[in-house]
């Protein structure tokens, strides 16, 4: 039998990850680097000015954008990086969590890292995800 | 037609980016990690003190050093991550971007996050950045 392109595991002896894998296995595939994703449309126009919860959406708006125009799926992500600004309060996390779910395949999510940082390139974002996909072929 | 070894590109349904590909594409080659690349020489001493744009400029230069001695060439970058200290003022950001021109192979940039961070393993230091290459081979 052969391997399945990719495998999504969180070991029994690792902490429980909360909407997220620990590990994820590239058997096979096309990988697709995203540049860190803001929160701007395709305009360059900010979305969402000092409201989280819909800068987190449109930065996976365009994650689904730009994995999409490699030729993949928001399943085939394999890695997140969350960069969030330090002056959002830490209960807002509860927003990033439902936006991400909604977005990521929920049954094998992608590997995760999540950071507060003191700001981004652009006053007005709060948040940045870049990801790593693996694509088929 | 066989496929590119790499793919760089940003669709129009993206924010448009400012010097880096919103996506970059991998079908075929080694995997090339590369640390964080600090702006110190050879001799592990500071390059720059107080020097933001030294800094970048020494940072650059150990990069282009690490993805050579891996058999690559600085057009084999496909992602970077910069951490810049948060005491560098907002205004020095053009001065990142003109050095990182210099270095990169414009045409086809690599994908890129860029965030502002408390601090850096050693005091002094003001930037940070690391890549990951895809070489031939």
């Amino acid at each position: 039998m052969s391997k399945p392109d990719r495998e999504f595991l969180i070991p029994s002896n690792s902490p429980p990850p909360v909407g997220y894998s620990q590990v994820v296995k590239v058997n096979k595939g096309t990988l697709v680097y995203l540049a860190g994703q803001v929160p701007n449309d395709a305009s360059g126009n900010l979305v969402g000015e000092g409201d989280f919860g819909a800068q987190v959406e449109q930065v996976f708006r365009n994650i689904k954008i730009a994995i999409e125009a490699a030729g993949g799926t928001m399943a085939d992500l394999i890695k997140i990086n969350n960069y969030i600004v330090a002056s959002v309060d830490q209960a807002e996390l509860a927003k990033f969590r439902i936006a991400r779910d909604r977005y990521v395949n929920v049954k094998a999510p992608p590997a995760s890292t999540l950071v507060y940082v003191s700001r981004l390139a652009r006053p007005g974002w709060l948040v940045e995800i870049e990801a790593v996909a693996a694509i088929d072929g | 037609m066989a496929k590119p070894v790499r793919e760089f590109f940003s669709p129009q349904t993206l924010p448009p980016p400012i010097g880096y590909s919103q996506i970059a594409k991998i079908n075929k080659g080694a995997l090339v990690y590369i640390a964080g690349q600090v702006a110190s020489d050879a001799s592990g001493k500071l390059v720059g003190e107080g020097n933001f744009e030294a800094q970048v400029e020494q940072v650059f230069r150990n990069l282009k050093t690490a993805v050579e001695a891996a058999g690559g060439t600085m057009a084999d970058i496909v992602k970077i991550n910069n951490y810049i200290v948060a005491d560098v003022g907002q205004d020095e950001l053009p001065k990142f971007r003109t050095i990182r021109d210099r270095y990169l192979n414009v045409e086809s940039p690599p994908a890129s996050t860029l965030v502002y961070v408390s601090r850096l393993a050693r005091p002094g230091w003001l930037i940070e950045i690391e890549a990951v290459a895809a070489v031939d081979g």
